[in-house]
C-alpha cells in the first residue's frame, strides 16, 4: 500500500479531503501505521503553530463603537437648509431615483447607498461630480 | 441612527451593528496579527463595516459569506496601505510601546520576548503566507481562505503546506527549542 501523500494528510486533517478521496484515505489510513503517525504528528505540528502564532494576537480586545468616517456628504450636508423643500446642488453623480427620507441621517445614507451602487467600487469618493437632491414631501429625487 | 445602522434589503432590515458586534473581535483579532497595531486594527475593521454598510443592495445580496468577505476587506486593506517596511516600522513602535508602558504587567516579559522573536521571524513569510496562516490555525475552511486571500481554492492545502514549512525552517534554524 503506498503512503499517503503530505497534501492529502493535511486535507485529512483539516476535513476537506475532496469527495472522491476520502474512501481511499481512510482505507490507507486503517491499514498504515506510518501514515496515522505523521497524521499524528501534523496534527501536534498544528497545535504547536498554533500555540507560536497565539503571541501575536491582542491580549485583549477592546471594545469600540462603531463610528462614521467624515465624508462627502456629511461634508457638505450643512449646505442643506434646514426646511430644505427647494432643490440643493450638490457635487456627486449621475442618474435620476426616487427614495424615502425621513430625517438628516436618512438623506446621507441615502446619498452614500446611490453612490455606491452606482459604483461599488467607492471610486467617487473623494471625486467632486455634481448632483441635485429635491426634497418634497418626504421623498428626495436625487439626479445629475 | 447612523448611516452604517441599517441597510434595507427589500423588506428586510439587516443591522450592520449587530454585525459589528458579532464579528468584531475577531477581525480585530485578525487585524492585529497581521499589523500588531491596536489603532490599525481598529481602523481596518470600522473601514470594512463601512464598506460592507455602503455597499449596494445588489451587491449586498451576492455577498453569501459576510463574515468572509470582512475579513478579506481587512486583508485587501492591510496590503494595500501597509507596505513591508512600513509594517517593520510599526511593528517596531509597537514594540516600543508595549516596553515602556506595559513591562511585565499585561503579558510578562517573555511572552513579550517570545513576541518579539516570532514577529521577526513572520517578516521572512510574505503577507499572503502570515495571513495563510493566521487563518488557517483559526479554523477557516479551505473555502473561506481561499475567498479572503483570493486564492484558488485548489491550491489552499499546497499553500498550508509551503507556508508550514517555511515558518518551521526559520523558527527552527534560529531558535531551536525555544517553543519546547
Amino acid at each position: 500500500m503506498d503512503c499517503l501523500s503530505d497534501l492529502l494528510l493535511q486535507q485529512y486533517l483539516d476535513n476537506e479531503v475532496p469527495g472522491n478521496e476520502q474512501h481511499m484515505v481512510a482505507d490507507n489510513l486503517a491499514g498504515c501505521i506510518a501514515c496515522r503517525e505523521r497524521l499524528e504528528d501534523m496534527s501536534l505540528e498544528k497545535e504547536e503553530i498554533g500555540e507560536i502564532l497565539s503571541v501575536l494576537a491582542p491580549a485583549e480586545i477592546p471594545v469600540v463603537e462603531l463610528r462614521r468616517r467624515p465624508s462627502i456628504s456629511r461634508t457638505l450636508w450643512p449646505l442643506i437648509p434646514a426646511s430644505a423643500a427647494s432643490v440643493v446642488l450638490l457635487i456627486l453623480l449621475f442618474g435620476g431615483q426616487k427614495r424615502n427620507i425621513e430625517s438628516a441621517l436618512e438623506i446621507e445614507r441615502t446619498v452614500y447607498e446611490y453612490m455606491s451602487e452606482q459604483d461599488p467600487n467607492l471610486m467617487w469618493q473623494g471625486k467632486a461630480v455634481q448632483i441635485i437632491i429635491e426634497r418634497e414631501n418626504g421623498e428626495v429625487v436625487i439626479s445629475q | 441612527m447612523s448611516i452604517v445602522s441599517f441597510i434595507k434589503i427589500g423588506d428586510r432590515v439587516l443591522n450592520v451593528e449587530e454585525l459589528y458586534k458579532k464579528y468584531y473581535p475577531e477581525l480585530y483579532r485578525f487585524g492585529y496579527q497581521l499589523s500588531q497595531s491596536d489603532e490599525l486594527s481598529r481602523d481596518l475593521v470600522q473601514e470594512s463595516f463601512l464598506k460592507l454598510a455602503v455597499t449596494g443592495k445588489q451587491r449586498f445580496r451576492e455577498i453569501e459569506n459576510k463574515r468572509a468577505w470582512l475579513f478579506r476587506v481587512i486583508y485587501n486593506d492591510f496590503i494595500s496601505h501597509i507596505r513591508r517596511d512600513e509594517r517593520a516600522r510599526i511593528f517596531e513602535a509597537h514594540l516600543q510601546h508595549s516596553q515602556a508602558e506595559e513591562p511585565d504587567m499585561t503579558e510578562g516579559y517573555d511572552r513579550m520576548e517570545r513576541r518579539k522573536i516570532v514577529r521577526d521571524e513572520m517578516k521572512k513569510l510574505t503577507d499572503n503566507e502570515c495571513a495563510l496562516l493566521f487563518l488557517y490555525c483559526d479554523g477557516f475552511s479551505y473555502s473561506e481562505i481561499s475567498e479572503i486571500l483570493n486564492i484558488n481554492f485548489a491550491s489552499v492545502g499546497n499553500a498550508i503546506l509551503r507556508a508550514k514549512a517555511k515558518l518551521k525552517k526559520t523558527l527552527k534554524t534560529k531558535y531551536h527549542g525555544l517553543f519546547e
